[in-house]
Parts: C-alpha cells; sequence; structure tokens
C-alpha cells in the first residue's frame, strides 16, 4: 500500500469512529422531524435552547 | 331527553350530566355543565360521532357518552353584540407594571428577585390556542406548529429572547387541572413541584369562556402569572373586543392581548411577565364564588363549602406543600391525588364529606357539577362585562363550508381516499420520483469522480473497493431516496397544520371503534406513514394505557419513509413504470389491511374492553404556516442526511469489512467465502420457502434491523455496488413476496428502543420485534402460495 493509501484509509477510519461514537450518543433515532413529539429522546431536552 | 336524540341544527339546554369518572369530569372541564345551551352542528358520515356547539366553540362527541346528557329542547338564542357607547371605559389598573397598580404588591408571596438571578416560567393553555407559536416567538427558537389537539406530548424548554436569565417551558395543552389524563398531571406536577417563579397562561380569545376555565385554576395555585390574550387579531377582524382594563381588574393579574402568529405583544408580555415573576406578585383574587344569600344557589353553596374546607384543611395543605385554595377545591372535586397529599384524619374526612353533603343537598348539584357550574358562573359574568362577542368570524365560515364537503355524509370518505391517493401518488410517481431520479444522477456522478480520483492517485484496490464500492454506494444509496421522504413529510405536515388531520379522527372514530380503538389513535398511524419513532411517541396523547398500547402494536403495520428505498429500488428493478405506483400502494393497503387484521385478534384476545371516550375539539381550519412546513422539511432532511452519514455509512463500513474478509481476515476469493456470507448462511434456510434463500438478501434483511435504509446500501454493497444484478437474487414475484416481508417485519431498533420506553417493557419490545417477523414471514409465505396457485413462481 501507498501513502496515499493509508491516508485514505486513516480518514475512513477516523469518520468511521466519529460516526459510531455520534451513533451511540444518540440512539440512532431519527425523530421523524416531528419535534413536537419527540420530547423524550432530544438530546436538548431539559437544556435551554439558545 | 337525551343528547343523543338531537336533529342537526336542534338547540337543546343541559339539564343533568349522567355517569362518572374520567369522562363525566372531562365533559363538565369542557363546559357541558347544567344550563349551558348546546346546538347540534354535525354528525359523522357513519352517523358516530356528533359535533355540538357550545359556550362559542365545536365539541365532539359520541352518541353513546351524548346518550348520559339529559337535555330539553329550546329556541336557539341569537349571538348578539353588545351596544356601543353603553359603558365608560376605566383607567388601566398597571397590574404587573412599575411604578402602578402599588395595590398589588399586597399580594407580594416573597423577596423581590435580584436582576440576573434565574426566573423560570410555566407556559400554560387549552391546546390549539397557538402555545407553541408564542413558544417559539417568545424563544426565538423553532417548533413544529400541529393543528391538531394534542400534537405537543411533552414539555419544551427555551430562553427568553434578549433576557437568559429567563426560561419558559412549553406544557402540554391542557384543558383543566384534573388528575385524569397524562399531561394535565405532567402539567400540575410542573407547576406544584418544580415551584416555577411565574406562570405564561396564553388564552384563545376567539373562544375565550372555555379558555378560562382553565386559567380560574391557575390562579388558585397562587404563582405570579400573566394572562397571553392571543389571536386578538382575528377577534378584531370579526368585530369583537375585550375590555383589557376591566378584565385586568377583576381578576388582579396582567392582562396582554397578543397575536403570537403576528409577533404583535410579545415584548409587552415578556415585560410583564417578568415583572410579575421578579417581584414575587401573586394574583390579585383566587377567590371567584360569593354567597348571595339564596340558601338554594347552587354558587353561594358552593361558596360556603370551599370556606369551610379552607378553614378545616389549611394546616394539612401547608404540610402537605400545597397551594390551600387549589388543594380544598380539588379535595371538593375528589381529586385521588390531592386526596392521598393531604392525608386526611377519619374525623377530618367525615367533617369534609358533611361539607360537600351539604353543598349537593342546598345547591342540587353533586360535587363535581358544583365546582364546574360555580367556574363558568364566574366566567360567563365576566365576559358579560368585559368582552364583546365578534360575529361568527370568518375562518368559523370558511370551516364550516369546506366540512359540508370534507366531512358531508357521503363525500367525507371519497375525500379522505382521494386526498390520500393524491399525495401517495404525487410522492412516489411525480415530484417524489423524478427528484430522487436527479438526486441518483448526482450521487453517481460524484461516485464516479472519487473513483477516478481514487485510481488516478494509485490508492490500493481493497482501500478503493472500501470508500466507493462501501461508503458511496452504500450511502449514496440511500440518498438517492432522500427527496421521496421530504415530500412526504411535506404532505403529511399540510395535512396536520391545516386541521384537516382532527377531521380525520373524527371521521375514522367509529370504523375504528370496530377494531377496539379511537379517532384519535388514528393520527398516531398517519404519523407511522412518515416514522413509527414520532407516531409511538404520539401515542402519549391517548389517554387510555389500553389504547395507547394498542395503538404502539399496531404502528408498525403503518409503513414508514424508512423502507421507500427498499420499495424504490424493487419496483423499479422488477416492474414496468405503470404498475410502480399500484404495487406501492398495493404494499400500503397490504399492511393497512394486516393492522387491522392484528387489531381484531388483540381486541378479542389481550386487549378487551372499551376504547377512551372521544371527546375533542375540532380547530378551525388554518392555512398552514409556510415557515412551520418548511423547518419540518428542514428537521426532516436534516435528520435523514445525520442518520445516512452516521448510522448508514457505519453499517456499510461494517458490512463491506464482513464481505471483504474471510474468517481468517484475509480478503475473500469469493464472495461466498466471507464472514458476511458466513453469518447470512446461518439464516438464509429460513428465508428458502419464501423464494429469496440467498445469504446476500437474509444479510440485507439482517441490517435492515439498524435502519430499514440498510437493505438497500447492503444489497447494494454485496452486489458490487451493481443494482442490475438483483434479478440474480430475485424474480418479479419473489422480489414482491420480498416486498411484502419487508412492509411487515420488524421495525428499525430506534422504533424497538421507543417502544420499550413507551411501554417501559424490554419484554413488550421484543415481543414486538418477534411477532412482526413471525406476521411477515406468514403473510409473505402465504403470498407465495397464492402465487403458486397462479403459477406465478
Amino acid at each position: 500500500m501507498n501513502f496515499a493509501s493509508y491516508v485514505v484509509l486513516a480518514i475512513v477510519g477516523v469518520l468511521f469512529v466519529l460516526a459510531v461514537r455520534y451513533v451511540l450518543r444518540h440512539g440512532g433515532s431519527d425523530c421523524g422531524g416531528n419535534c413536537s413529539s419527540c420530547g423524550a429522546s432530544c438530546p436538548h431536552r431539559g437544556k435551554p435552547r439558545r | 331527553m337525551t343528547l343523543d336524540k338531537l336533529t342537526i341544527g336542534q338547540s337543546a339546554r343541559i339539564l343533568q350530566v349522567a355517569g362518572k369518572g374520567e369522562l363525566r369530569h372531562h365533559l363538565l372541564d369542557m363546559g357541558l355543565t347544567p344550563g349551558v345551551e348546546v346546538t347540534l352542528r354535525k354528525v359523522a358520515p357513519m352517523g358516530d360521532p356528533i359535533e355540538l356547539e357550545l359556550r362559542g366553540y365545536e365539541l365532539t362527541l359520541r352518541l353513546d357518552d351524548a346518550g348520559q346528557i339529559e337535555v330539553e329542547a329550546v329556541e336557539p338564542t341569537p349571538h348578539a353584540a353588545q351596544p356601543a357607547g353603553r359603558y365608560s371605559a376605566i383607567a388601566h389598573p398597571g397590574v404587573g407594571e412599575l411604578g402602578r397598580a402599588k395595590s398589588y404588591r399586597a399580594n407580594k408571596i416573597g423577596e423581590t428577585i435580584p436582576k440576573g438571578q434565574p426566573l423560570t416560567f410555566a407556559l400554560v393553555g387549552n391546546q390549539n390556542c397557538g402555545k407553541t407559536t408564542l413558544f417559539n416567538q417568545l424563544t426565538g427558537s423553532n417548533q413544529h406548529v400541529g393543528n391538531f389537539p394534542g400534537v405537543t406530548v411533552d414539555r419544551k424548554d427555551g430562553v427568553i429572547r434578549s433576557h437568559p436569565e429567563a426560561t419558559v417551558t412549553d406544557l402540554p395543552g391542557i384543558y383543566s387541572l384534573s388528575p385524569y389524563s397524562n399531561e394535565e398531571i405532567v402539567t400540575r406536577d410542573f407547576l406544584m413541584k418544580t415551584h416555577p417563579t411565574g406562570i405564561i397562561n396564553i388564552v384563545d380569545a376567539s373562544n375565550i369562556e372555555r379558555n378560562l376555565y382553565l386559567t380560574m385554576q391557575l390562579m388558585e395555585l397562587g404563582i405570579p402569572m400573566v394572562l397571553a390574550l392571543n389571536m386578538m387579531d382575528e377577534v378584531r377582524a370579526n368585530g369583537g373586543s375585550v375590555r383589557i382594563n376591566e378584565l385586568e381588574e377583576i381578576l388582579g393579574i396582567p392582562v396582554v392581548p397578543i397575536s403570537a402568529a403576528k409577533n404583535e405583544g410579545i415584548d409587552e408580555l415578556i415585560d410583564h411577565a417578568l415583572h410579575v415573576a421578579r417581584h414575587r406578585e401573586a394574583p390579585g383574587r383566587i377567590d371567584f364564588c360569593t354567597d348571595n344569600g339564596q340558601p338554594d344557589d347552587p354558587v353561594s353553596a358552593v361558596h360556603r363549602c370551599i370556606h369551610a374546607a379552607v378553614h378545616l384543611l389549611e394546616p394539612n395543605a401547608k404540610a402537605a406543600g400545597l397551594p390551600v385554595r387549589f388543594a380544598c377545591t380539588k379535595m371538593i372535586e375528589n381529586d385521588p391525588l390531592i386526596e392521598k397529599a393531604m392525608e386526611l384524619t377519619e374525623p377530618e374526612k367525615a367533617t369534609l364529606g358533611r361539607v360537600i353533603g351539604l353543598m349537593e343537598k342546598e345547591g342540587g348539584l353533586d360535587r363535581e357539577a358544583a365546582l364546574a357550574n360555580m367556574r363558568f358562573a364566574f366566567i360567563e359574568t365576566l365576559c358579560a362585562k368585559t368582552v364583546v362577542k365578534p360575529q361568527e368570524s370568518r375562518e368559523h365560515k370558511r370551516s364550516v363550508a369546506i366540512d359540508k364537503i370534507l366531512t358531508g355524509r357521503y363525500t367525507a370518505i371519497p375525500c379522505f381516499i382521494v386526498i390520500m391517493a393524491l399525495v401517495f401518488v404525487t410522492t412516489f410517481s411525480l415530484i417524489g420520483a423524478f427528484l430522487s431520479d436527479l438526486m441518483s444522477l448526482g450521487v453517481e456522478a460524484i461516485t464516479n469522480l472519487v473513483d477516478q480520483g481514487l485510481t488516478a492517485y494509485q490508492i490500493n484496490p481493497v482501500v478503493r473497493s472500501l470508500v466507493v464500492d462501501g461508503a458511496l454506494n452504500g450511502v449514496g444509496s440511500v440518498l438517492s431516496f432522500l427527496p421521496t421522504i421530504v415530500v412526504l413529510f411535506f404532505f403529511l405536515s399540510i395535512l396536520e397544520d391545516t386541521g384537516y388531520m382532527a377531521r380525520v379522527a373524527f371521521i375514522m372514530d367509529k370504523p375504528l371503534r370496530r377494531i377496539g380503538l379511537s379517532g384519535r389513535s388514528f393520527v398516531p398511524m398517519l404519523i407511522g406513514f412518515g416514522c413509527s419513532v414520532p407516531a409511538i411517541m404520539s401515542t402519549r396523547t391517548l389517554s387510555s394505557d389500553r389504547d395507547r398500547r394498542m395503538t404502539i402494536l399496531l404502528t408498525p403495520f403503518m409503513s414508514c419513509s424508512a423502507k421507500l428505498p427498499i420499495y424504490g429500488l424493487l419496483t423499479s428493478a422488477f416492474f414496468a413504470p405503470q404498475w410502480r405506483g399500484l404495487v406501492m400502494v398495493g404494499l400500503y393497503l397490504l399492511g393497512m389491511l394486516c393492522g387491522i387484521l392484528y387489531a381484531f385478534l388483540l381486541k378479542k384476545t389481550i386487549f378487551q374492553g372499551e376504547p377512551v371516550p372521544f371527546v375533542m375539539e375540532l380547530p378551525n381550519y388554518r392555512l398552514p404556516s409556510a415557515k412551520s412546513v418548511l423547518q419540518l422539511i428542514w428537521d426532516k432532511a436534516k435528520g435523514f442526511i445525520q442518520k445516512a452519514f452516521t448510522l448508514i455509512f457505519a453499517a456499510t463500513v461494517i458490512i463491506w469489512f464482513l464481505q471483504t474478509f474471510d474468517t481468517r481476515l484475509n480478503v475473500a476469493a469469493a464472495a461466498d467465502e466471507s464472514l458476511l456470507a458466513l453469518l447470512g448462511g446461518w439464516i438464509a434456510p429460513l428465508f428458502a420457502p419464501l423464494g429469496f434463500g440467498d445469504w446476500r438478501v437474509s444479510t440485507a434483511l439482517i441490517t435492515g434491523f439498524s435502519a430499514k435504509e440498510s437493505v438497500v446500501s447492503t444489497l447494494t454493497v454485496l452486489l458490487g455496488g451493481n443494482t442490475s444484478l438483483l434479478p440474480t437474487l430475485f424474480t418479479p414475484f419473489t422480489a414482491l413476496v420480498f416486498l411484502v416481508f419487508t412492509l411487515l417485519y420488524t421495525p428499525c431498533v430506534a422504533a424497538i428502543a421507543t417502544v420499550r420506553r413507551e411501554t417501559g417493557s424490554a419484554r413488550a419490545a421484543a415481543l414486538t420485534a418477534l411477532t412482526q417477523c413471525a406476521i411477515a414471514w406468514v403473510i409473505a409465505f402465504l403470498v407465495r402460495c397464492l402465487g403458486s396457485l397462479f403459477g406465478l413462481v
């Protein structure tokens, strides 16, 4: 593998880790855009929105 | 006679409201009290429920429940506006203003809170009074505004604009502080346990009588409070008005006319709210009844009873940390939660019982009806002094005209079918499909560009395969369906915002009762066509636990938008263009049919019993707010893109890894030697009887558990990015069988997690997943058998 291949692999790896981290934090739940009914799973619930 | 015997247009006066429990209490809270005049306006197309006009607004009621209300026929009282020039204006009392209304300083309940210290407000009001619109204006944040009662099911918090120290919490829309529905209990608990520094009570000025019922109960809490009279622009436009000074003088709280939709009066409202909260100025009045000396006057009887109860129960209320007046009126109303908190001794219970018995005997009304009657009597007197009733509003006339067609006896169902057919055809075959094709072209162009770039830089073939075949093809195949999903959500949002969803619930109540549910359950199921997660969560609007659980179990049968990519992929691969729309609609109808059959089964087995009473307000039709709809579409698109670049991306990379490497972590020589083939191969035999026993198909179905869109990305990756190879996995008929299976099998992990959260039972969630898989397998097998009979296999 050449250097460029390692760079590309590293980028994909970092993106993968970030994606998994996001999913674990947010539960992978899609609120469906209906904000009025997603209070229980919304990460902003209980925190003042600015 | 009883209320169910009225004919359309006929008026009657209520004599007695029979029955007991939650329904009766709710009917009284909504204004159906002895002495009030009601008029039958409409009957649902299937004969039930009915729509009544009372106290200036419309209410739906089932015939069975209307049969509990005894009435006498009367001639309708004409609406007459008060003649102008008959009253003398009074000076503005200046409640809630610095330097004025010094008399209200006597109502201070604590030391002034220094500037800069945190202030918390509760935003409370009826459903459909513009509460969420006001919340948006107060905080500058954006929330979806639905016109169907009960869309807002949970509280939301925000910071008041330009006042970082002030937080406002948007509580669920309620009609009363009684202890029956989850929304009422959530609001009460918030007000009494979190002790907000102030209440902003929003009232629909065009429906002021019914709205003030809640206001009176809020005032009894003794929390600093301001009244926001919303929709004043509509009242004025229809020739009505409200004498603000007199209203403020009588109530003893600041009254601020606003129009939340037009951002009028909001700054003044904020100023008054901050003032009363900071200076701890409690409402100037908490006593709404008087004794006129008449021994058999129901209001006087209530007055004597409440004051006797206050003397008796004040120590208990203080010990329980409850506002005294509020606790006493709730004790008289037989509120079980307050009773438990007050911890009365037996002698105290006996004394209170005698006091209440005396009130009932003197006034001729039972305890609940007596309190409701007292409140509405005060409201009627208050409105006679301060409200100039508008003529029938333009909005109402328009709604009546539109309802003649959309809820007409012979036109309602055809209109509903046409509207929903238009929505689906436009989404799947016209606009949505066109935009999706454009999106696919764009994704393909980007993929080719990246592929060329990677080749030019001589990137390792395995790494190149990861990027192109794995990430780009996988995520890209899902992204191309974004326009279709957005278009679907756009239409569902329009239907909700205009008020049509409420009519749908009204029309569908009778058929839904046949499967053991009420019309209210229809909206969560309709939302389920968008996404199961908010659909399951919106079942919180159903006050009956039984109805909630049953609706949750039926929601997965409403094919969610995440399955659209699967349908789109297979219908475009195996069916001619003229048949694709039909196949899609057929899938949706099959899902609903299976849901109905499952509901019948549930009704006969684990969910025996009657559905929740159907008492609901039908709001006027409104033009949807473009801002609100566009915000919803943006939220949905953003959520979908986030999901594509996180969950789908992660799943795609994992799939690619499992597909590329074998058990010794070497690059697999052939696809069927890979780790994925091994896993998929274990369960593939389960699907052989259905006609798609290939390991790639079973693997795709497994990944569909994480997100339904993953089925498409997985199949794409496993076919080496070339979906034209789908005929190697399916025939046209087995593709149809596969579509039936994906229609019905387990919802995604997010939906299952939501089921677990909403039911409080991991077992229920697991059973839901397994049951759906079993049903999907059986129905798909039946379809295959049918196909065999007709020689299609």
